[in-house]
């Protein structure tokens, strides 16, 4: 009984050192990561790593209670990348609609601009018309 | 009796770890989101129900081992679905390169 029992202490302590070491590997990818979704997606796995680690406290502790906190950790980290997922979406169709909203404004300033060059080019013709005219008549 | 429990859990333990390096590995070896998120859910399902079942093999009571199904059941259902959630999010911010990492299909 008494072998068994150190043999699951050693079991149980190598595992969550090499969870440990998973954690941090993975922690270099939320930090790295080049999108918004590889980082979410890296700490929903760093969620379910804890939740087993803190499965694997109850198993050798012999506490029953921890696993209760397993299940809530499990609601709240769903909860928290739903709602991240939500707060970027939403982030991110704010600032297309702002950049919309510049384009249009932009593009119509852009057609006035235009409207006044062609007001201009038809000045300048009607001048150069107007001086071809009091050429040929200093001319005559 | 004992020493068989115990081998029997440590299998599954020892390969729920495996499953979950495995894991690791593929969130470094893939390019692409959609590709390394396939490779986080085999820790998220594999790993996870080989860990609980390993934990209640040594455990060995009947309100843990509820508990820890229950657990399992709730990732199961809810690593999906944020793993959609994620992924509709990066269709929608990010269109263009999604589709060209998928051949516009």
């Amino acid at each position: 009984m008494s072998g068994v029992m150190s043999a699951q202490n050693v079991l149980l302590t190598g595992i969550m050192f090499l969870y440990a070491g998973l954690v941090v590997l993975v922690l270099i990818r939320a930090v790295s990561g080049p999108r918004i979704a590889d980082r979410l997606m890296a700490i929903n796995m760093i969620g379910t790593i804890g939740i087993f680690l803190m499965a694997v406290t109850a198993v050798k502790l012999d506490e029953e209670y921890l696993l209760d906190i397993c299940v809530i950790y499990a609601m709240i980290s769903f909860l928290s990348v739903v709602i991240l997922t939500k707060v970027y979406m939403g982030v991110h169709l704010e600032n297309e609609m702002k950049r919309q909203k510049q384009e249009r404004l932009r593009r119509e300033s852009e057609e006035a601009n235009g409207n006044r060059d062609k007001e201009e080019d038809e000045l300048d013709r009607l001048l150069k018309g107007l001086e071809e005219l009091s050429d040929g008549a200093a001319g005559n | 009796m004992e020493w068989v429990r115990f081998i029997a859990a440590a299998i599954c333990l020892i390969f729920a770890a495996v499953m979950e390096c495995i894991a690791v590995f593929g969130v470094y070896k893939f390019k692409f989101v959609m590709n390394r998120m396939h490779s986080a859910a085999i820790g998220d399902t594999m790993g996870l129900m080989l860990g609980a079942l390993g934990l209640m093999l040594l455990k060995g009571s009947r309100w843990f081992s509820y508990k820890m199904a229950l657990v399992v059941l709730f990732l199961w259902m809810t690593s999906t679905i944020s793993s959609h959630v994620i992924m509709r999010m990066e269709y929608n911010i990010d269109q263009k390169a999604v589709e060209e990492e998928t051949g516009g299909r």
